[in-house]
């Protein structure tokens, strides 16, 4: 059963680990890709065209609001712009520090959190209902709230932190603080995804070799590390993968509480994608050319982590 | 005096009703549907009720589509370079109508104008602001300059009067700061070409330095700006709210509001929300005058939001004329004093409306002296007049608030912004 919701969830990754693969076999004969076929033209008319495009116009230098400029074809130029540009090189770290950051300390919470309310709780939906609260807020107003909540002058968490008698921090405009607010919000907005997945995880767990290591006298950190781990980690897995996915693309609640500032010291690929592009100049091209080594980086990473989880799952067993 | 106001609004409404019906014999542009992008302004939604007579008095029927600022600019950008064109009349900031005009995107006003519209009476800095090249490309919907806003009640018990000079601001500032009770000033720190740069503009004027030599090259980190960017950070960080260096003039109003920032310099129209009672804590106790006087003079900055005919919108001739009409229509000057009278809307764009005596016995005072000096006085190039401006003032912008931020020294961070400067102008060939 797993394994079917994973292949819904990847279909083009996973449904090739199938034809070679061990489990899974529908019995669909030739009407197996016959059945993909509409979801797959759909999925190709919407995405090649744009990507196609994207292509060309990173080989060319197209700017929107210069018409007068003309179309050149300038090949890889826009490419070697970026490894030249301090801004573009400072916009990719700065996504590699939030997205490892975010994705690990919401990790580890979630999964806390999860044990907890598995060993504990398993009973108590209402408690999930209200961990997953902050999700179900549009980002675009959890960034205007936290913003508002974070102003040194009248925000409210400057005030709790006086009324403790801590001194005021400035949280948005203090390059370091910035970013630690950034991650800290969608930590508090995220972490209730990485809950709700890992919880699923649990119940679908098979009870016999839990039993099996009670009666072989296992402690329970080795249960945890031994067997609900490895049993486990294809969730894990696309639970990390969802987040890292969604979590490179972090926009809107960076745009809404710092427009990537102060100066540059939170902007992210995106962010700076959108603001050559279109916004700040309208050097499409160049936000183009960012936009596919973005694409590439997150291709590679992906690939990477399903390998390295494939040969974890290996040792595991 | 109720009843007088009843009376007078029955009459008007009745006149109104005659002269529509009477107007509606010969609607010239019977049929002709207009499309008109805008963003949400007490401005534009007081022009967009009265939407009603204008489609009676002319056959015009308007279509309205609503963007919020920071897309507008963008939905337009993108209507113009697919070709889409949805947009017959677009509303545009004064600083992109180079850019439009030279992209070939918005169409002159200047051959549609009929002699009623009185094109004399706009102030000359907005006039200036819509134009390019010498020709008039849009209409006026909104205007403001930047002037000083400060708290009266704490100059009078200091026993002071509102700064005159840089140096008289700076002290003041020191003076009144008393953090976390209050702050000596608040300006605008975020990153924009029409955010910090808007404000910052005045310190680079007023200490002498300007953006471009002759030839276009920039000069913006000479000495001279070096100094004004370290005074505005100065300030900034000394006597500044925290936070100071992201806050965009949202926050410099809210902040001004709660009656913990002594000065601020700002836009004009702040006069509105700050004088509200039931939003502002310092209504009734803030005075108004023109910005303080540098080494090199005194330089209110301006801005000015126009409607112009869209060139990829409005292609045949009868649209063109129809939403000529409109902007007319929308930016006359009765209009503008019924904004004024019915709204509370005091974006003034037209000298006779300041002049009216009606207008005067409401918003009389000294933000109206100091309004109306700051228009006069004001330069239309204090943010430069050329197309490639949003591109090196959004960076720019990036710079001076890595200042104010103390992420990078003054000169280092005009530097990079200026050689940026310099490469975009090269590709457009203004520098040679």
């Amino acid at each position: 059963m797993r394994e079917l919701v994973l292949s819904s969830f990847f279909s083009f990754m996973l449904v090739a680990d199938e034809e070679e693969g061990h489990c899974m076999r529908l019995n669909l004969g030739e009407s197996y890709w016959l059945m993909l076929l509409p979801a797959l033209i759909v999925l190709a008319a919407i995405t090649f065209p744009p990507f196609f495009y994207s292509i060309y116009l990173s080989v060319h230098d197209v700017d929107l609001t210069k018409p007068y400029l003309g179309r050149p074809f300038v090949g890889v130029n826009n490419f070697i712009t970026l490894f030249q540009d301090s801004r573009a090189l400072n916009s990719f770290l700065n996504t590699g520090i939030l997205v490892g950051s975010m994705v690990a300390i919401e990790f580890v919470l979630g999964l806390l959190i999860a044990l907890l309310i598995d060993t504990y709780f398993p009973k108590a939906t209402w408690l999930i209902t209200l961990i997953i609260i902050p999700m179900t807020f549009p980002r675009v107003v959890v960034g205007l709230v936290w913003r508002i909540m974070l102003n040194p002058l009248i925000g409210v968490v400057n005030y709790l932190l006086q009324f403790l008698g801590l001194g005021a921090v400035d949280w948005l405009a203090d390059p370091t603080m910035a970013m630690v607010s950034i991650i800290a919000v969608d930590v508090w907005q995220w972490t209730a995804f990485i809950v709700l997945l890992l919880l699923a995880g649990f119940q679908t767990l098979p009870k016999e070799p839990f039993d099996a290591a009670k009666v072989d006298g296992a402690s329970g950190m080795d249960v945890f590390r031994y067997i609900t781990i490895p049993l486990l980690q294809p969730v894990i897995v696309v639970a990390l993968v969802f987040r890292v996915i969604d979590a490179l693309r972090t926009f809107d609640i960076v745009y809404i509480m710092t427009r990537g500032g102060p100066g540059t010291s939170t902007e992210t690929v995106d962010i700076f994608a959108y603001y050559i592009g279109i916004s700040e100049a309208g050097r499409i091209s160049y936000a183009a050319a960012v936009s596919l080594v973005m694409l590439f980086v997150t291709i590679v990473l992906i690939t990477i982590f399903l390998r390295f989880s494939e040969q974890w799952q290996e040792e595991m067993y | 005096m109720k009843i007088t106001k009843r009376l007078l609004v029955v009459l008007m409404v009745l006149f109104l009703g005659v002269s529509s019906f009477v107007l509606a014999q010969e609607r010239p542009y019977e049929g002709i549907r207009l499309a008109v992008a805008l963003r949400s302004l007490p401005e534009t939604d007081f022009i967009v009720s009265k939407l009603g007579e204008f489609e009676l008095m002319t056959g015009i029927s308007v279509n309205v589509v609503t963007y919020p600022e920071e897309q507008l600019r963008e939905r337009e950008v993108i209507d113009a370079t697919t070709g889409a064109g949805a947009y017959d009349v677009i509303a545009i900031d004064s600083v992109f109508i180079p850019e439009f005009a030279k992209a070939g995107w918005i169409t002159p006003l200047e051959p549609y104008l009929k002699p009623e519209y009185e094109v004399e009476d706009i102030s000359k800095f907005a006039r200036d602001l819509l134009s390019y090249e010498g020709t008039l490309y849009g209409g006026p919907v909104y205007s403001e300059a930047t002037q000083l806003m400060y708290q009266k009640s704490l100059f009078e018990d200091a026993g002071l009067a509102p700064p005159q000079t840089m140096e008289e601001y700076e002290e003041y500032a020191k003076k009144f700061t008393q953090p976390p009770d209050l702050y000596g000033v608040a300006m605008r720190g975020l990153r924009g070409n029409g955010m910090n740069i808007y404000i910052w503009s005045e310190w680079l004027w007023s200490y002498g330095g300007r953006y471009f030599d002759e030839n276009w090259n920039p000069v913006f980190n000479s000495p001279e700006g070096v100094l004004a960017t370290e005074k505005y950070a100065h300030l900034l960080q000394n006597y500044g709210p925290p936070g100071v260096a992201t806050y965009g003039w949202d926050d410099v109003q809210n902040a001004f509001t709660t009656g913990k920032v002594a000065m601020i310099i700002d836009a004009t129209n702040f006069y509105t929300r700050i004088e509200d009672p039931t939003k502002s804590q310092v209504a009734g106790n803030v005075g108004y005058a023109v910005v303080p006087e540098g080494p090199a003079g005194r330089f209110p900055g301006n801005y000015c939001m126009g409607f112009a005919i869209s060139a990829v919108g409005a292609k045949t001739d009868e649209e063109k004329k129809a939403a000529a009409e409109f902007i007319q229509w929308a930016t006359s000057r009765e209009m503008e004093l019924d904004k004024s009278l019915q709204a509370d809307i005091i974006s003034v764009t037209r000298d006779s409306v300041f002049n009216d005596p009606e207008f005067r016995a409401k918003f009389g005072g000294d933000w109206l002296e100091s309004t109306m000096e700051s228009f006069r006085i004001t330069n239309p190039n204090y943010r430069p007049l050329i197309e490639e401006w949003r591109e090196i003032g959004d960076r720019l912008g990036i710079e001076v608030e890595n200042v104010i931020a103390g992420i990078k020294p003054a000169k280092e961070a005009l530097d990079e912004a200026a050689a940026y400067a310099a490469e975009v102008l090269k590709k457009t060939g203004k520098i040679k």
